[in-house]
């Protein structure tokens, strides 16, 4: 069942009439999704929401927001609430004021107003602090006041840019569980922007993976993780093998892939990638098993070249057919075993974690 | 207890203290004493004045007070050191200045009791209100410099009274002054308002040459400047030409020496003083403020009123406070493009300090000025919303 939201049509956009920074950005979200903007900075991600905001206007495209088009609607009649990434609470007002200036511009009256303003701070459990300014409040605290700011006037759409990147890595995570509980409660969507992989992984129903401009992937987080549609996609979420070679054999599915000094690797093959042309593996570490382990499609035996220990899991820096940064991580489930550096280990992998998929240039 | 740091700190700061204290304290103190202090007659005349302090003040003084204040004051004049005391008595009552110096010169052929002889001169001699004024300008302190600038002066029987409405010049003086200030504040406020804001959103290169094109005017000489304008606005001057030329007026508009150029040619002067802390305040109002109160619903003119405002207000507060406190001592700009309505208190204390040499009224016109000043200062710092939050700058 699909009941749209937003709908970007072929936006495109250019400051200068130079440089593209969004090349005919075709995206839909579904009512009450959340949606992760994942990309390296530069890449549109800012600038698409920019646009969904209103703060600036397409260079070319249409973009509708509940069958609306918006091209020409200001900020201020959109009526989407926004989470900036240093929070933008206005410094000369208190913490209720800060909450209460959305809900004057509504025309709501005051006893309205300040039950309203209640609500939203108990729900980002700020509840007492309604009389502090902004400067008063520590980082964790402000981002909870810009949270409730953006979501006390009851937006249908919520738009967060870095909403977490100030803060420090333990409040973060703390604030991603809650930012999730917050949008599953409220039943609201969230348009989130990060370069955080993680974070977007963790929060979101779907992740559009931006670069150049362009969406790389829109697919839900195991998908994106599992089934990258490119090199660029595969190496920019998680950690990756990546293993350059050329297509030997293919059918359907499947595909030998050729390295420089002859080695075959099987995997699934994604997208149309004729015999004979370039190609890149893409290999999870912790998808490669270290030691004797049944029979498999992959099985090679490997030089360990490093070990970082990690306690939970330990990572193999390995030689492997020519190329010396192949990686594995193992947790060692059957106990620690004594492995050393400079020996020989066989290692292996299914053809179903592998992944070649066309040759691109590496950023 | 005083660490190596804190005595190295003491240390580090004590030269800046000595040059507030030398070149702020020490000369602060020394206006407000001479405006108190009242000294010439009782050092030039000190005889007299010790025969005055036996005198019970009914009737008139002793033959030996006369024949005194006529002794000292000619050896005074042949040392040429009669000025002041001369000078302090006709500030006390005008006229007293030609009743001593008729007196001095009679003195030569009196014969006989000086008493009578000066009596018959000038019946005024005889009367005890005169050397009641004398007896008063002794010292060593008199509220008379303060008095005066308020048109206020000491009535016989030692009263406060009003000045004689002719002599009643300096609450006129004073209310000019301010509202001379006021209004150039006001205009430089609203004039360096957009300024500030368009400066602030220009592009870099073009702020740089929007900042130069406020610093040039601002490193000029203030006197070059206010010379340009005299200049300008002659009635024989280049606007009146292009007006005659356009066939706009008839007539020579008269512009200079009036109030108009005094505005014109001080809000010239003030301008940079009120743009320079409004655009560094703008520059850091960060665009995201203005983009979440869009977010938020708020049109434009309710970002401006309810956010941008009041984020701009200190700059406002501090760009006003600058242009009023140097607008209050303007005096050169007022003199050259003013008529002699338009001229301000500074105007009044430099002519007292080196035309009339009457250093007390110079110096409690300044004092009075002073405090004034700060008065309306600290009600603007309690009135004014972004005075005292001139700290929100986030």
């Amino acid at each position: 069942m699909s009941d749209p939201i937003v709908v970007f049509d072929s936006i495109t956009k250019s400051y200068d009439g130079i440089n593209t920074v969004l090349h005919g950005l075709d995206l839909t979200i579904e009512r009450g999704e959340f949606v992760t903007l994942l990309g390296p900075s530069g890449s549109g991600k800012t600038t698409t929401l920019m646009i969904l905001a209103g703060f600036e206007d397409p260079s070319g495209g249409t973009i509708s927001l509940d069958g609306r088009l918006l091209n020409h609607v200001p900020a201020h009649q959109r009526g989407i609430g926004v989470v900036f990434q240093n929070y933008a609470l206005f410094p000369h007002m208190s913490v209720a004021g800060n909450l209460s200036f959305p809900l004057e511009m509504q025309g709501i009256g005051r006893a309205e107003r300040d039950q309203r303003i209640k609500a939203a701070l108990d729900m980002v459990k700020l509840g007492p602090l309604g009389e502090r300014r902004p400067s008063e409040l520590s980082g964790g605290q402000q981002q909870r006041v810009a949270l409730a700011r953006a979501l006390v006037f009851q937006p249908k759409l919520v738009l967060m840019d870095e909403p977490l990147g100030a803060l420090d890595k333990q409040l973060r995570e703390h604030m991603q569980i809650e930012i999730k509980h917050i949008h599953e409660q409220l039943g609201v969507t969230l348009v989130y922007v990060t370069h955080d992989q993680s974070e977007a992984l963790t929060m979101s129903d779907r992740v559009a993976v931006f670069n150049h401009g362009r969406i790389q992937q829109l697919a839900s987080p195991a998908t994106i993780y599992e089934e990258p549609a490119n090199a660029f996609v595969a190496s920019f979420i998680g950690e990756n093998n990546r293993l350059v070679g050329t297509i030997a054999t293919r059918d359907a599915t499947y595909c030998r892939m050729a390295l420089e000094d002859g080695t075959q690797i099987e995997a699934r093959l994604t997208g149309d990638l004729a015999i004979g042309s370039k190609a890149v593996l893409s290999l999870r570490p912790e998808r490669v098993m270290v030691g004797d382990s049944g029979p498999n499609a992959n099985t090679f035996n490997a030089r360990i070249e490093e070990l970082i220990y990690f306690g939970d899991h330990t990572k193999l820096r390995l030689s492997l057919g020519g190329s010396s940064g192949f990686m594995a991580r193992t947790s060692f489930k059957d106990g620690l075993r004594d492995l050393q550096r400079g020996a020989s280990i066989p290692v292996s992998w299914s053809r179903d974690c592998g992944r070649v998929l066309p040759f691109m240039e590496q950023e | 207890m005083m660490t190596r740091r804190n005595l190295l700190a003491a240390a580090l700061i004590a030269p800046l203290l000595l040059l507030v204290f030398v070149s702020f304290i020490v000369p602060l103190g020394a206006t407000l004493y001479r405006a108190v202090e009242d000294a010439e007659i009782s050092t030039i005349l000190p005889k007299t004045t010790a025969l005055l302090e036996q005198w019970n003040g009914e009737g008139v003084p002793s033959e030996q007070t006369y024949l005194s204040l006529m002794n000292e004051l000619r050896e005074a004049q042949e040392q040429q050191k009669a000025g002041p005391v001369l000078n302090r008595l006709n500030f006390e009552e005008t006229g007293l200045r030609s009743m001593l110096l008729q007196g001095l010169r009679a003195s030569g052929q009196f014969s006989g009791s000086y008493k009578q002889n000066l009596i018959a001169l000038n019946p005024r001699w005889g009367d005890p209100h005169f050397w009641g004024l004398v007896k008063r300008s002794t010292g060593p302190w008199t509220p008379l410099y303060f008095l005066r600038s308020v048109d206020l002066k000491l009535g016989p029987n030692g009263a406060v009274v009003p000045t004689a409405d002719e002599e009643a010049v300096f609450i006129k003086l004073f209310i000019r002054t301010f509202e001379i200030s006021l209004v150039v504040t006001l205009i430089c406020a609203v004039l360096a308002y957009p300024m500030a804001y368009t400066l602030s959103i220009l592009p870099q290169a073009w702020t740089n040459i929007g900042i130069m094109l406020v610093l040039i005017p601002f490193w000029t000489s203030i006197l070059v400047r206010t010379t340009a304008w005299f200049i300008i606005l002659q009635r024989e001057g280049p606007i009146n030409a292009l007006l005659l030329s356009l066939h706009l007026v008839e007539q020579p508009v008269t512009m200079i020496f009036t109030r108009f150029a005094v505005y014109l040619a001080m809000v010239h002067v003030l301008l940079p003083f009120a743009i320079l802390p409004l655009y560094s305040v703008m520059k850091g109002i960060k665009p995201d403020y203005m983009r979440a109160a869009a977010s938020l619903g708020a049109p434009g003119w309710r970002r401006f009123l309810r956010i941008y405002l009041p984020l701009s207000m200190p700059g406002v507060a501090s760009g006003a406070l600058m242009v009023f406190m140097l607008s209050v001592g303007f005096y050169i700009t007022p003199a050259l493009v003013g008529g002699s309505g338009d001229q301000m208190i500074s105007y009044f204390i430099a002519f007292f300090t080196n035309t009339s040499v009457n250093w007390g009224i110079a110096a409690a016109l300044a004092a009075l000025l002073m405090g004034m000043t700060g008065i309306l200062v600290a009600i603007a710092w309690l009135l004014v919303p972004g005075f005292r939050s001139g700290g929100v700058r986030v």
